[in-house]
């Protein structure tokens, strides 16, 4: 770089303004103030993720663009600024999204997804745990995994059956199991107390709800399953309203059988249900060669005779093989 | 033993048997002459990095840890540091320098981070270092496998980690023989009588970072296909046969070139290895 070049690139830089986030790392605003960019200093030489110094450190290694020259300039004049601006303003749920049903406050599921968006989402995924089928009394079960940006999982669990549908919506069990795992996993995650509409059979329940809900706890660490019980029901449990904290997992899983240790291995009976693994593997290798999952339960059933959730884990090896060759 | 002790030993792997049937002079240069390497490609040093953060990642998840983003960004920054700043034999390719592989690391892990499903599969092993002798082979097979798992019903869920230019095909998930050896291995070594599923984990470089996971499995037939390979490969080998594949699209980044055309046109190294 000539002397001209560095004493414009100065010029510049000294209109810069430079912030430093709580973590020590430095952004300077673009001269339109409408970018940030990363500044890097370190022993290890400097650098800057904006297009000058990309194009002209390649020439030059000890280029310094007009962010990197705002950083040197402001650190001895003591002109860096805290980066205030990375703070968002505390997300707060709107009140239209809150609704009292005889002095009962009950939040709805958009205003979750405000209030979830405001925090940070970075993704929300929905697994199928469960498909409504006439042998689980079309019990849909879901499991939805909320993902903050700064990278903490909340998971939970939601259901959905005719008995704690409204009508309305007892045609669509698994959308309504998806939305009450969703609804479910943003309370964690948002920290919001109160139930949310979708999760509730009906406004009779709303009414007679306590306030007391069993909250799952922010995790830290991956999500655990949920209780092994599998949804054995009889006509009576069908008309139970369905607990809020307790979420029912998988029919096809043993969750119940003993841990089998790597030293005392032994082969899984025939007749065992599929595992988690290879249902992960089953809706893999269906999604990268574009079977949608009314397909899957079909060739199943053509294949096998039972349901996807009913597969035996000698079947689920043989349906997994029978995908790799499809096409 | 550790994959470093095994790697003293001579020996095969899913990677050298690969490699000798691409291009054994290759394989010979590398391996057998154990010439050094022109330069060390990027894509090679940084998936080296990548790994060690991915694995650094697990045994703290093994531990009943979970490391945040911002430890896994910064554990890479200082494995990155430590790996390529201020080294020269690092080629890198069009477009990337340490700083832009730097900043572009931390991305490509964000991506994996936060699509990295979450699942409450109890770890068994990571880097498990493993060896076994086939019949007809005399020296043993070795590896390392990157991460063991299992599932609640037993299920053994063999994971290796990947970076790659692009996303994998079918078959290049369905065929890929490292994952068959690593079933054989495993059957080798004590999961003989366990349901075991295959996956990769890859981190696709491409502009917007991406990760995928590809599941898999491999029959009894691919486990014989390889074993026949294999068998080729050393019969091969220890009848001092290498041929130099020179339209092979490992030419173009392959970092015995020199050596090679020395050796094809007839000059020192075809002298020296004669000798
Ligand atoms: S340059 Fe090509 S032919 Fe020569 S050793 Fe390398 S890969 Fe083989």
């Amino acid at each position: 770089m000539t002397a001209k070049e560095i004493q414009k690139r100065n010029q510049k830089a000294e209109q810069l303004k430079v912030l430093q986030s709580d973590d020590g790392q430095y952004f300077v605003e673009s001269s339109e103030g409408k970018i940030l960019y990363n500044v890097i200093i370190s022993d290890a030489g400097d650098s800057c993720t904006c297009g000058d110094y990309a194009r002209n450190v390649k020439k030059s290694p000890d280029f310094k663009c007009k962010h990197i020259l705002a950083v040197y300039n402001a650190i001895p004049q003591k002109q860096v600024e805290g980066a205030t601006f990375l703070e968002r303003q505390a997300p707060k749920l709107d009140e239209r999204w809150i609704t009292k049903i005889e002095g009962k406050e009950f939040v709805k599921y958009p205003g979750l997804l405000d209030l979830g968006h405001q925090k940070g989402i970075s993704s929300i995924e929905v697994e199928i745990v469960q498909m409504p089928t006439g042998d689980n009394g079309h019990f849909a079960v879901c499991r939805a995994t909320v993902m903050s940006k700064l990278g903490e999982t909340y998971s939970d669990i939601g259901d959905a059956n005719p008995s704690n549908c409204s009508s309305k919506v007892s045609k669509h069990l698994l959308r309504m199991a998806s939305t009450r795992a969703i609804a479910r996993a943003l309370r964690s995650y948002t920290n919001v107390g109160m139930t949310a509409l979708e999760e509730l059979a009906d406004i009779n329940e709303a009414i007679n709800e306590g306030g007391n809900h069993e909250h799952p706890k922010a995790q830290s660490r991956p999500a655990k399953k949920a209780p092994s019980k599998a949804p054995k029901k009889s006509a009576a449990e069908d008309d139970q309203p369905k607990s809020d904290a307790e979420p029912v997992a998988p029919a096809v899983e043993n969750q119940n059988q003993p841990e089998p240790s790597s030293n005392t291995a032994s082969k899984s009976p025939a007749r065992a249900g599929m595992s988690e693994a290879q249902r992960r593997a089953i809706f893999n290798l269906s999604r990268r060669r574009g079977i949608s999952v009314e397909e899957i339960e079909c060739m199943v059933e053509e294949s096998y005779g039972v349901t996807l959730d009913n597969l035996t884990s000698s079947d689920a090896s043989a349906f997994i093989r029978q995908l790799q060759t499809a096409a | 033993m550790v994959l470093s002790e095994l790697r003293q030993t001579p020996h095969l792997s899913a990677s050298s048997i690969n490699e000798y049937v691409e291009c054994s002079l290759l394989y010979k240069c590398g391996r057998i002459d154990k010439l050094p390497m022109e330069f060390k490609s990027d894509a090679l040093e940084f998936g080296t990095c990548i790994h060690r953060v991915l694995e650094a990642y697990y045994s703290a998840k093994m531990m009943g840890d979970r490391m945040l983003l911002k430890e896994v960004h910064e554990f890479f920054v200082f494995t990155w540091l430590d790996m390529a700043r201020g080294r020269d034999d690092i080629r890198y390719a069009d477009g990337n320098d340490y700083n832009s592989l730097l900043m572009f690391g931390r991305d490509l892990l964000t991506a994996w981070y936060t699509k990295l499903p979450d699942d409450d599969f109890t770890i068994l092993a990571i880097e498990e270092a493993f060896s076994f002798n086939l019949p007809g082979i005399d020296i043993p097979i070795i590896g390392a496998m990157d991460l063991v798992e299992q599932d609640s019903c037993g299920t053994i869920i063999i994971t290796d980690f990947k970076t790659s230019g692009r996303a994998y095909s079918k078959d290049e998930v369905d065929q890929n023989q490292q994952l068959t050896m690593y079933q054989i291995a495993a059957k080798q070594n004590g999961y003989g009588n366990r349901e075991i599923l295959l996956r990769f984990d890859t981190l696709i470089k491409t502009k917007v970072p991406r990760f995928e996971q590809y599941w898999t499995t491999r029959t009894e037939l691919d486990e014989r296909r390889l074993i026949k390979k294999a068998r080729q490969v050393w019969d091969g080998i220890s009848k001092g046969v290498f041929v130099a594949n020179d339209t092979s699209w490992k030419c173009k980044g392959c970092a015995y070139k020199k050596a090679c055309d020395a050796y094809l046109e007839g000059e020192e190294y075809d002298q020296a290895s004669n000798q």
